[in-house]
């Protein structure tokens, strides 16, 4: 599909979710936000990800992860509940943390992952439930996925990971991100899933971003009951469209780069 | 969904920092009733005052233009423009806020940390640094334990 095609077919979905709001102002910023969303669905994932892992290494990678993690890549993580995701977060030893960070721009603020011993007696894991569930849910797994590394790989360069809506296409140049990113995809897209929904071949399999979206839509509200747009505001719509793209394209790479 | 005003982003930036609106008044050279005006949306600030609000409170000093005075948002441009802040600008004016650091008594271990941050991803809002301090706090291990 041409670059000009594609966008007009994003430029539908991003129509859909600008006709759903009556917030003048954030229609004026439109043409930025479809920019932002665009140059996402262009981003060649698998060039990037074979920057940093081979086929081999990042196999290994979702291997260990499944020792501490069985169901990863097997079953949906569909919990949105966060008692529960507090209990499985302290089953791997670290604490969840979940609360509203309400503001417009603290709404690009996902989660973070902190494990540093002299603040802190346990890894903490902190999620913005100002988002909407399923990308609360989303952003634990992700954080998750950083605190699952560190235990099975040893310490990051850094101590405290952050995740922001705004910073998909800086994850595929860091390790740590892609290692984070992949628990929460695969935990989204068990294998299983991925392949009945993107299949291994045709346009799914070329990454053709309006084609993924709208698969991902359908199954996100047969999973989750997420409907798509939301009735949140224009930003968090975009941000959310944005997340479905990354999501869907990280799962195709896997799924077609790395057989994961 | 609920309409933001000036405020109501006044006053939950105020509970976050634990100022009363006499504390805030005096930071900012006002009267307290004047900021329980503003609060209560019965006036609107001069832009003066906007920048010293916005430095006490560590918040986008735009975005109280813009709530303050929403005619402004036609001249000036919106507010939800990705990629509008550039990167490094957030930590740059958080860790340069001296009354905002002195306030929230941000410790060397806690500016270390919060520095990893800026280094790390694109920070949009530095009101992500006084989250991120805030929930580490809140989980945090008293020394002596």
């Amino acid at each position: 599909m041409s670059v000009s095609i594609e966008r007009e077919a994003l430029g539908g979905v991003i129509r859909e979710i600008l006709d759903a709001s009556h917030d003048s102002a954030a229609k004026l910023s439109s043409d930025a936000a479809s920019q932002y969303v665009s140059s996402l669905s262009q981003a060649d994932y698998a060039a990037a990800l074979s920057k940093q892992f081979d086929r081999r290494q990042l196999r290994e990678v979702i291997s260990e992860l499944r020792r501490m993690l069985p169901a990863l890549n097997r079953e949906v993580f569909s919990e949105t509940n966060l008692a529960r995701l507090a209990k499985v977060a302290s089953r791997f030893g670290a604490v969840l943390q979940a609360k509203p960070f309400a503001d417009p721009k603290g709404l690009t603020l996902r989660g973070f992952y902190v494990n540093d011993r002299t603040m802190l007696r346990r890894p903490l894991v902190c999620v913005n439930t100002a988002c909407h569930r399923v990308g609360t849910a989303s952003a634990f797994w992700h954080e998750m996925g950083h605190h699952l590394s560190r235990e099975i790989f040893g310490g990051h360069t850094h101590q405290l990971n952050l995740s922001l809506a705004a910073g998909y296409q800086d994850h595929l140049s860091n390790p740590d991100e892609i290692v984070a990113d992949a628990v929460m995809v695969l935990g989204g897209y068990p294998k299983t899933v991925a392949e009945r929904l993107f299949g291994t071949e045709g346009e799914c399999a070329r990454c053709d971003t309006p084609l993924l979206v709208s698969r991902a839509r359908e199954y996100l509200r047969t999973v989750s009951g997420f409907e798509f747009p939301t009735g949140l505001s224009v930003p968090e719509n975009l941000r959310i469209l944005a997340a479905m793209i990354h999501v869907a394209k990280f799962r195709v790479t896997l799924l077609r780069e790395y057989g994961i | 969904m609920r309409k933001k005003t000036l405020g109501g982003v006044l006053r939950q930036a105020r509970y976050e920092l634990s100022l009363t609106q006499r504390e805030l008044a005096r930071q900012v050279g006002v009267k307290a009733s004047h900021i329980a005006y503003l609060e209560g949306g019965k006036r609107r600030p001069s832009l003066p005052l906007i920048k010293r609000i916005a430095n006490a409170l560590g918040l986008d000093r735009r975005e109280l233009l813009f709530l303050s005075h929403p005619e402004s948002k036609d001249l000036v441009g919106s507010l939800d423009r990705p990629g509008a802040t550039k990167p490094g600008d957030s930590w740059k004016r958080f860790s340069s806020n001296r009354a905002l650091l002195r306030r929230l008594q941000v410790t060397p271990a806690e500016f270390r940390l919060l520095r990893q941050v800026s280094l790390l991803e694109h920070v949009s809002s530095y009101q992500h640094f006084v989250f991120v301090l805030n929930s580490v706090r809140q989980a945090a291990v008293p020394n002596d334990d």
